[in-house]
C-alpha cells in the first residue's frame, strides 16, 4: 500500500489467482452474513496502518475530487453489483484498486481494456444491459487519462469553528443595571441582553400562577387544594424554593420528567415498522428512566447505563447488573423490521436507527446523514458513521437476525442457573404439547382414512343424487358432502370437473379422488407415525424435539378444502371424543395431564428485559452510498474525528459501547452537557436556548444566549451532573418566575421571545390533559411503575391481541399506557404525542378541530363524560361557593363576580342543575385557560 | 423547525416592518409551507404550478393482485407452462415453495377504442379502459407486505416517513375546512398500520382521518364513522349554550393576554369543529343518492356492497373538496394474497371490486369530475409468474401493474412493460418513487420542491429519487 499521500496511482499488476479471489469472496460474504470475519488482531493492524496513512482529506487535489464525484459513484452504481465484493464476475472487483489496475493503463485510455468494454467496441460489452451514456464513459476516460488517481482512506480530523464543537467556555455572569431584579446568575445573562435592547425586565408572576406553573412543570398535574393552601400559607422567604424541593421529592416528578426523556429515547412498547410485535418487557426501561430522574441519578451514569449498562458492574459485586441491562433498552427498544426478507438490510437499518438516536440524543448531531455520503453541512464523515456502525453492528439486537420472522432480543435478568431451568422447563412443556397434538393428529388421519375416505366414492355419488333432486337429502355426517359438493358461484376450481361431469364421469372422478386421498392420508399418517416413534424416546431421554418431518406433510387443495371447519373430513372435538379408540383417548388424556402438570410445576417466568447485548464482532467497511452491496474501505471502531481527533485509543475488546459511553461523558467532549442542559431548559420554558434540541450542527439554530448555555453546562458538570440541582438553579431564577404577560414593547422587540422577555405560555401536553382530567374528577390511579397488568412480565392482553388501546379504559397516568407504534392510541395522536419511532427533541403543537370535537363529544371530555361528571360530583353538593371551589380547583384562582353571574345564567338554561353543572365543568375543562399554563 | 407553530403572515409582516424580522425564519416557514393568511395549517395553498388534478382517490388492493392474470398478458407463460423459470429468480417471500411457470387460466381480450387488454377477471373495469392508463412496469423493493405497503404509501420501509396523503395535504391544504382534508376509508390495522396515512414528522394536522377499519362491517362503521362527531348527552340547543359560554370564557382569557395567536387558533378550532359536526354527517349520508347510482357502485349486491360503499364515499368526499381519499380493499386479512388456491380466490376478490371501481370511474366522468380527480388503483406488489406450491403465486415487487384514470393522465394507453414472463419491469420502469413524483406532479407539486425541514435537513417524499413519467401526462 502506498502511504505517502493517502492516494495511490494505479499500476497494472498481475491478475490475482482465482483461488485467492475465491477465498476473498467467501470471506467477504461470510463477514456480512454472520458478522464475524476478521480477527481482532488484524483489526488492530488495520488501525495501525490507518494512522500511519493519515493525511488531510481536505487537501485532496482536483483529481481525487473528480474521482470521488464522477467515477467512484459510477462504478458503484453500474458495475460493482457484478464486479464487487459480492460477485466478482470475471474475477474482477472494481472496488479494489489493485484489481482495477488489470483493466486500465493509467494515462492511456485507448490502451485500457475498461474503455474498450464500455465502448462496446469488442466482444465483451459492459454493462450488458446497455451502453453507458457518453458523458459517463468520457468521465472514465478523463480519469484514466489524468493518471487514474484512486484516493485511499484519508483519516484526519476535519476542522471547524462551529460554536457547538468548541470547548465549554468559562463565563462569569455580566454586570447589569437591574441587579435588584436578578435572583441568580442566569438572570444576569438574560438581563444584560434585555438591557442592551432597552427592554424592562418583566415583573414576577402572581403567587398562584407560579404555583400552577411549577406544579405542571414538575408533575404534569394541577395543584391540589392542599398544595394551594400550603404554598399560599407560607409567607416566609424562600417559599418558592421550598415548593420546588417538595415537588422534586415526589415520585410524580420522575413520571413527568421521565416522559420528556422517553420522547428523546423514542420509547414504545412494540417493534413498529412491519409486524409491530410487542416488547413485553419495555416497561422496565420506562420505570428505569422514571426512577433515574426521581433518584437524581447523575447524568453521566445515566448515559453510561443506557449505552452499555450490561457491561458495567452491578451495585453488588458478583450479581447481574439488572438495572444496567434494563437501561440498554435505550438501544433495544427502537423500531425494528421483523419480516423483512433482506436480513442484512434489516440489520443495518437497526444499526442506523441506533446511530441516529444516540447521536441526536447525546451529541445533538445528525450523524445518520453520513450513511450515504459525507455530511452536507456538518464535519461528519462517512467513515465516522461506519466507525459507529461497527460498534452497533457488533451489538446484538435480534434473537436471530438472519432468520425470516426474526424476534427482537429479550434478556433474562436472573442468573443462568435460574433462567436455564425455567427455559428448559418451557421447552419440555412445548415438546410435550407437540407430542400430544401430533398423537391426536395421527388419530384424526387414521380415522379419516378408515372411516371417511374409504366411503368417499359412494358418499359423493349419494350427495350428487341428493342435490340433483334424484334422491332424498342424506342426514347426519353425509349432509356435509352435499354442502361441499353442490355447485355454487364460489365453488373451488378443483370441483369444476365434478360439476361438469355426467353420472358416469362423476363416478370415475369420485373413484379417482378416493384413491388419491387414500394415498395422501396414508402418507400423512405414516409421516406422523415415524415422527412420533422417534420423538417419544427422545423426549424421555430429555432431549429437545425438532419439527423436522412434520413440516412438509403432503396435502393439496381438495384435501385442504375437505378438512376445513364443517367440511366432510372435519372432525369436531365431540366427534373425536366419540370416534377415537379407547386406547387413543386414554393416551391423549394422559398426555394432557402431563402437560397440565408441567405447566403447573413450571418455575415462574423470570424477569426479562428488551435490551441489547454484545454480539459477534464485525469487521466493518464503508458501504458506498449506503448500500451494503458496495463495500468500500475498512473502518475501525472509533468516534467522530471532528470531536475526538485522530489520536483515539484502539478499541480491541467487545462492541465498543462502553468506550463510546465513556467518550461521551469525558471532559473533552463539550456536546453532551450542552445538549442536556438545553433539554432541561426547554422542559421548563417550552423552548431551549438552542431551539433545535436534537441539532446543534450548522443547520440547527444558534443558542439565544451562548454564554448562559456554557455557564449552565459547566455548572451541570461541576454539580456532579445533577439534574435536580439544575432544576433548582433554573426555577429560582427571576427569568423563570417572571410573568407570562409582556409589554407591547417586549412583543415588538422580541416577538419570538428569544431574549426571554416573558415566561412562555404553553399548552398542556396530552399526558397533562388526560392526567389532569382524571385527577380533577377523582379517578386517577396513582400507582407508580409496573405494567397495566400489575407488574407481570406476560404480554398484556391489549398487546397480545394487537388491538388499538383505548386510554379511556384505564385510569393510570398516561405514561403507563403501552405505546404500540403502529397503533398509537387515538387520544395521543390527536394531541401531538408524535409517533415514537424517531427521537423527538420537541413535540409539535397543534390546535385543530378534531381536538375540539374530542373535548366536546367524547366519553373522556364530553357532556356525559365521567370526568366532567366526576368533577361536578367530587365538589359535592352544588352550593353558593361551588363556583368558587370549582374555579380554584380547575383554574387555581377565584372567579370574578361577572364570572359567578355568568355561571349561574348558564346553569339556569339546563333542565336539571346536575346537567347544568356537568356541562359547566366540561366547558371549564375545555377552556383555553385550563389548557394553557401561564 | 417542525415544532414551530404556523405564524400568520400578518405577524411576520409586523416583524419585518419593524426591521427585525428574520428572513431566514420566513424562508424556512415558506419552505415548510406553514404560512397562510389565517394561520391554519390546512388552509388551501397555491401549488407550485397549475395542477391537472385537484384531488386524488387511491384504491388500494391489499395483498397484491396478480398482474399476469389481470392487466399484463404473457403468452410466453402459456407456451412454457410447467417449465422452470429460465432466468435468475430474485429474493422471494417463500423461497422453498417456488415452482414452475404458471400460465394464467383467465382469458385476456382487448377492450374499447384503445384495445387495452384486460383479463376476464375485470369485465366492468375493462369497459373503462379508454379512460385509463395502465402502467405495466411498476417496481418496488419490499418483498413482504409490511415493507411493500410502507414503501407504496410513504416511499420507504427503512425509516418512518410521512405518508403520501399527508405530504399532499401539507403541500396543498384542503378546499373544504369543514371536512378533514385527507380521509382513509377502512384502512388496515397492520402491516404498516397507521403509518400508511400518518404524518410522521409533519405536523399532526396532516394526519389522515380514518373512517372505520378494514376488519369492520360497513354498518358498524356507520354507527360512528368519524370519531366524536355527534354531541353526547346534550341537545344541539344545549351545545349551543356550551359553545357560547366557551367563547365568552376564551375571549376574556385572550383579552388579558394580547398577541398570543395560539389562543386564537384554539378558539378557531372549536368553531371549525362545530361546523364539521354539521357538515360531515351530510357527506356520509347516501340516502339522497339515486337507485341508479347505488346500483352503479354495486350497493345492491352483498358481494360488492362494501367496496361499492367505499367508492361512493370517495366520490362524495371528492365532490366536497376533500383533497385525498384512500379506499382499502381488505378485511380481517389481506384480500389478494393468494399463495395457494389462486384459481378460486382471485375471481372472488375481483368480483368484490370490479363493479365498484368501474362505477366510480363512470360516475366521476358523468359528473364532469374525472378531469380534475385522479383515480389510482394498485396493490403493494404483483405476483410471481411462477407458481408457489401447486396452485398459488408468490409476491413480486420486481414488476407489476397498476392503473390511473382522470386527473390529467393520458387516457386509453398502456405504459411500460415487463419481460416476457412478467417478472421484471424492463421498459419505462416506474419505481414507486416515480409514481409518487408523478402523482405529486399531477397535483401541481414539484416533488423536489415539496420539502420539510426536520432533524437538520430537508426531507421529501421521493428522498433523492423520483422521475415524473412525462409520457403518461395528457
Amino acid at each position: 500500500m502506498n502511504c505517502g499521500r493517502g492516494t495511490i496511482t494505479i499500476r497494472p499488476v498481475e491478475p490475482p489467482l482465482s483461488g485467492a479471489t475465491q477465498n476473498r469472496a467467501m470471506g467477504s460474504i461470510r463477514r456480512i452474513q454472520i458478522g464475524a470475519g476478521r480477527t481482532r488482531r488484524s483489526l488492530r493492524a488495520d488501525w495501525f496502518l490507518l494512522l500511519l496513512c493519515a493525511v488531510p482529506l481536505f487537501g485532496q487535489d482536483a483529481r481525487e475530487t473528480f474521482f470521488e464525484n464522477q467515477v467512484r459513484p459510477l462504478l458503484a452504481e453500474r458495475c460493482t453489483v457484478c464486479h464487487g465484493p459480492q460477485l466478482q464476475s470475471g474475477n474482477l472487483d472494481l472496488t479494489q484498486p489493485q484489481q482495477v489496475a488489470r483493466v486500465i493503463v493509467p494515462g492511456d485510455p485507448d490502451a485500457s481494456r475498461l474503455i474498450a468494454v464500455l465502448n462496446h467496441s469488442g466482444d465483451v460489452k459492459m454493462p450488458p444491459t446497455g451502453k453507458l451514456p457518453d458523458e459517463d464513459i468520457s468521465a472514465v476516460r478523463e480519469w484514466i487519462e489524468s493518471g487514474a488517481v484512486w484516493p485511499q482512506s484519508t483519516e484526519s480530523a476535519p476542522t471547524t469553528d462551529h460554536w457547538s464543537f468548541r470547548p465549554i467556555g468559562r463565563f462569569d455572569p455580566p454586570e447589569i443595571k437591574t441587579a435588584s431584579w436578578a435572583n441568580t446568575a442566569i438572570d444576569r445573562f438574560v438581563a444584560a441582553r434585555l438591557e442592551s435592547k432597552g427592554i424592562e425586565p418583566n415583573p414576577q408572576a402572581d403567587k398562584l400562577i407560579l404555583l400552577r406553573r411549577a406544579k405542571f412543570d414538575l408533575h404534569g398535574l394541577p395543584p391540589t387544594i392542599a398544595e394551594i393552601e400550603e404554598f399560599v400559607g407560607d409567607g416566609r422567604d424562600g417559599a418558592f424554593a421550598r415548593l420546588v424541593d417538595r415537588l422534586l421529592a415526589s415520585p410524580e416528578y420522575g413520571e413527568r420528567w421521565g416522559r420528556h426523556w422517553l420522547d428523546v429515547a423514542r420509547y414504545a412498547d412494540s417493534t413498529g415498522v412491519d409486524e409491530d410485535h410487542p416488547y413485553a418487557h419495555a416497561w422496565r426501561y420506562r420505570d428505569y428512566v422514571v426512577t433515574a430522574f426521581n433518584d437524581d441519578l447523575p447524568y453521566d451514569q445515566f448515559v453510561r447505563e443506557q449505552l452499555a449498562g450490561d457491561l458495567l458492574p452491578a451495585d453488588t459485586p458478583g450479581e447481574i447488573n439488572t438495572r444496567g441491562i434494563v437501561a440498554t433498552g435505550f438501544l433495544g427498544l427502537g423500531p425494528k423490521a421483523l419480516a423483512q426478507r433482506d436480513s442484512i438490510q434489516k440489520r443495518y437499518d437497526v444499526v442506523d436507527e441506533q446511530i441516529d438516536t444516540t447521536a441526536k440524543t447525546f451529541l445533538g448531531l445528525t450523524v445518520a446523514c453520513s450513511r450515504c455520503h459525507d455530511h452536507k453541512f456538518d464535519p461528519i464523515l462517512t467513515t465516522d458513521y461506519y466507525a459507529l456502525a461497527s460498534i452497533f453492528a457488533s451489538t446484538r439486537s435480534y434473537e436471530e437476525w438472519g432468520r425470516n420472522g426474526s424476534e427482537s432480543l429479550s434478556i433474562p435478568l436472573v442468573p443462568d442457573d435460574v433462567y436455564q431451568p425455567y427455559k428448559n422447563h418451557q421447552d419440555r412443556v412445548q415438546d410435550r404439547k407437540r407430542i400430544r397434538s401430533t398423537t391426536e393428529q395421527l388419530a384424526v388421519e387414521r380415522y379419516r382414512l378408515d372411516a371417511l375416505i374409504s366411503g368417499m366414492e359412494s358418499a359423493m355419488m349419494n350427495a350428487r343424487a341428493a342435490y340433483l333432486g334424484q334422491a332424498a337429502m342424506p342426514d347426519g355426517d353425509q349432509s356435509a358432502w352435499v354442502e361441499f359438493l353442490r355447485p355454487r358461484p364460489d365453488s373451488p376450481s378443483y370441483l369444476k370437473p365434478w360439476h361438469e361431469a355426467d353420472a358416469v364421469e362423476a363416478q370415475a372422478f369420485a373413484q379417482a379422488q378416493q384413491q388419491r386421498l387414500t394415498q395422501v392420508a396414508a402418507d400423512r399418517a405414516r409421516m406422523l407415525e415415524v415422527w412420533l416413534a422417534a420423538a417419544e424416546p427422545k423426549y424421555q431421554a430429555g432431549e429437545r424435539l425438532t419439527t423436522e418431518g412434520l413440516q412438509d406433510l403432503p396435502t393439496d387443495s381438495l384435501y385442504t378444502g375437505l378438512t376445513e371447519d364443517d367440511a366432510p373430513l372435519f372432525l369436531s372435538d365431540e366427534v373425536k371424543e366419540s370416534v377415537f379408540a379407547e386406547e387413543t383417548r386414554k393416551r391423549l388424556a394422559a398426555l394432557q395431564s402431563e402437560v397440565d402438570e408441567l405447566e403447573r410445576t413450571s418455575p415462574p417466568q423470570p424477569a426479562m428485559a428488551d435490551a441489547v447485548s454484545e454480539g459477534e464482532l464485525v469487521a466493518q467497511h464503508v458501504f458506498v452510498r449506503g448500500s451494503y452491496k458496495n463495500e468500500g474501505e475498512a473502518v475501525p471502531k472509533r468516534f467522530p474525528l471532528v470531536i475526538a481527533g485522530t489520536q483515539q485509543p484502539v478499541i480491541n475488546e467487545g462492541s465498543g459501547r462502553r468506550e463510546l459511553a465513556e467518550w461521551l461523558v469525558s471532559a473533552d467532549n463539550p456536546l453532551p452537557a450542552r445538549v442536556m442542559v438545553n433539554r432541561v431548559w426547554q422542559g421548563h420554558f417550552g423552548d431551549g436556548l438552542v431551539r433545535t434540541p436534537n441539532n446543534f450542527g450548522k443547520v440547527g439554530e444558534r443558542p439565544t444566549h451562548d454564554k448562559l448555555l456554557d455557564f449552565l453546562a459547566r455548572e451541570f458538570r461541576e454539580s456532579g451532573w445533577s439534574i435536580k440541582a439544575l432544576h433548582r438553579l433554573i426555577m429560582t431564577s427571576a427569568v423563570y418566575q417572571q410573568s407570562s404577560v409582556a409589554s407591547e414593547q417586549a412583543w415588538d422587540v422580541d416577538p419570538e421571545n428569544r431574549l426571554w422577555s416573558r415566561f412562555p405560555r404553553r399548552r398542556l401536553s396530552v399526558e397533562e390533559i388526560r392526567d389532569s382530567y382524571l385527577a380533577l374528577s377523582g379517578a386517577l390511579d396513582r400507582t407508580v411503575g409496573g405494567t397495566l397488568d400489575a407488574g407481570s412480565d406476560e404480554i398484556s392482553e391489549v398487546q397480545r391481541n394487537n388491538r388499538r388501546l383505548n386510554p379511556d379504559d384505564y385510569t393510570r397516568r398516561t405514561l403507563y399506557i403501552p405505546i404500540m407504534r403502529n397503533k398509537v392510541p387515538f387520544l395521543l395522536g390527536l394531541f401531538d404525542f408524535g409517533d415514537a419511532t424517531t427521537t423527538t427533541g420537541k413535540r409539535a403543537l397543534s390546535n385543530v378541530a378534531p381536538q375540539a370535537l374530542y373535548l366536546m363529544n367524547s366519553e373522556f371530555g364530553g357532556g356525559g363524560s365521567r370526568n366532567a361528571k366526576g368533577l361536578a360530583r367530587r365538589l359535592a353538593e352544588p352550593s353558593d361557593d361551588f363556583i368558587d371551589r370549582l374555579y380554584m380547583t380547575v383554574l387555581v384562582r377565584s372567579p370574578q363576580d361577572s364570572e359567578r353571574a355568568a355561571a349561574q345564567d348558564f346553569i339556569s338554561q339546563f333542565a336539571s342543575e346536575e346537567a347544568g353543572w356537568t356541562s359547566f365543568c366540561k366547558m371549564l375543562l375545555a377552556s383555553n385557560e385550563f389548557h394553557y399554563v401561564d | 423547525m417542525s415544532t414551530r407553530q404556523p405564524v400568520s403572515r400578518r405577524a411576520l409582516l409586523r416583524q419585518s416592518a419593524l426591521g427585525i424580522g428574520s428572513l431566514g425564519l420566513y424562508n424556512l416557514l415558506a419552505e415548510n409551507r406553514l404560512l397562510g393568511a389565517t394561520g391554519s395549517p390546512l388552509e388551501a395553498r397555491q401549488p407550485h404550478f397549475a395542477p391537472r388534478a385537484k384531488r386524488v382517490i387511491f384504491l388500494f388492493m391489499h395483498g397484491g393482485v396478480s398482474h399476469v392474470d389481470t392487466f399484463d398478458p404473457k403468452p410466453r407463460l402459456k407456451l412454457d407452462h410447467g417449465k422452470p423459470l429460465p432466468i435468475k429468480r430474485e429474493l422471494t417471500f417463500n423461497e422453498k415453495a417456488a415452482g414452475a411457470l404458471l400460465q394464467s387460466p383467465w382469458a385476456f381480450s382487448q377492450h374499447g377504442q384503445s384495445g387495452t387488454p384486460v383479463s376476464e377477471l375485470f369485465p366492468e373495469v375493462a369497459s373503462c379502459v379508454d379512460d385509463m392508463c395502465v402502467v405495466r412496469s411498476m417496481v418496488g423493493e419490499g418483498v413482504d407486505h409490511g415493507a411493500a405497503m410502507l414503501q407504496l404509501f410513504t416511499g420507504t420501509f427503512s425509516f418512518t416517513r410521512p405518508s403520501i396523503g399527508s405530504w399532499t395535504l401539507y403541500g396543498l391544504g384542503t378546499e373544504n375546512q369543514n371536512l378533514p382534508g385527507f380521509i382513509t376509508i377502512k384502512p388496515t390495522q397492520w402491516q404498516g398500520g397507521d403509518k400508511l396515512f400518518g404524518p410522521s414528522f409533519l405536523p399532526g394536522a396532516y394526519q389522515g382521518t380514518a373512517i372505520g377499519s378494514s376488519a369492520m362491517q360497513v354498518d358498524d362503521v356507520l354507527s360512528e364513522p368519524i370519531a366524536h362527531l355527534a354531541p353526547r348527552d346534550v341537545t344541539t340547543q344545549e351545545q349551543q349554550y356550551e359553545l357560547d359560554l366557551l367563547r365568552q370564557m376564551n375571549a376574556r382569557h385572550a383579552g388579558d393576554r394580547r398577541y398570543d395567536q395560539n389562543l386564537e387558533a384554539r378558539i378557531q378550532a372549536f368553531e371549525l369543529g362545530f361546523r364539521m359536526q354539521l357538515e360531515a354527517p351530510e357527506a356520509l349520508d347516501t340516502a339522497g343518492e339515486s337507485e341508479a347510482t347505488k346500483k352503479l357502485y354495486g350497493l345492491d349486491e352483498d358481494v360488492t356492497r362494501d367496496f361499492g360503499w367505499q367508492c361512493l364515499m370517495a366520490r362524495r368526499f371528492a365532490e366536497r373538496g376533500v383533497r385525498v381519499v384512500q379506499c382499502t380493499h381488505s378485511g380481517v386479512e389481506e384480500k389478494w394474497d393468494h399463495h395457494s388456491d389462486i384459481l378460486r380466490l382471485h375471481p372472488l376478490r375481483a368480483r368484490e371490486v370490479d363493479k365498484p371501481i368501474a362505477g366510480l370511474i363512470k360516475d366521476l366522468k358523468s359528473r364532469g369530475m374525472l378531469d380534475d380527480t385522479l383515480v389510482v388503483w394498485s396493490g403493494e406488489f404483483g405476483r410471481t409468474p411462477f407458481s408457489q406450491g401447486a396452485d398459488g403465486r408468490d409476491h413480486n415487487p420486481y414488476g407489476f401493474s397498476m392503473f390511473m384514470a382522470g386527473g390529467g393522465v393520458k387516457p386509453g394507453i398502456t405504459y411500460g412493460a415487463t419481460d416476457e414472463f412478467g417478472y421484471h419491469a424492463i421498459e419505462d420502469r416506474m419505481h414507486i418513487h416515480d409514481l409518487h413524483a408523478t402523482i405529486l406532479h399531477l397535483m401541481g407539486l414539484d416533488h423536489e420542491r415539496l420539502t420539510y425541514h426536520y432533524g437538520g435537513r430537508a426531507f421529501r417524499l421521493t428522498d433523492v429519487a423520483g422521475v415524473v413519467a412525462d409520457k403518461i401526462l395528457a
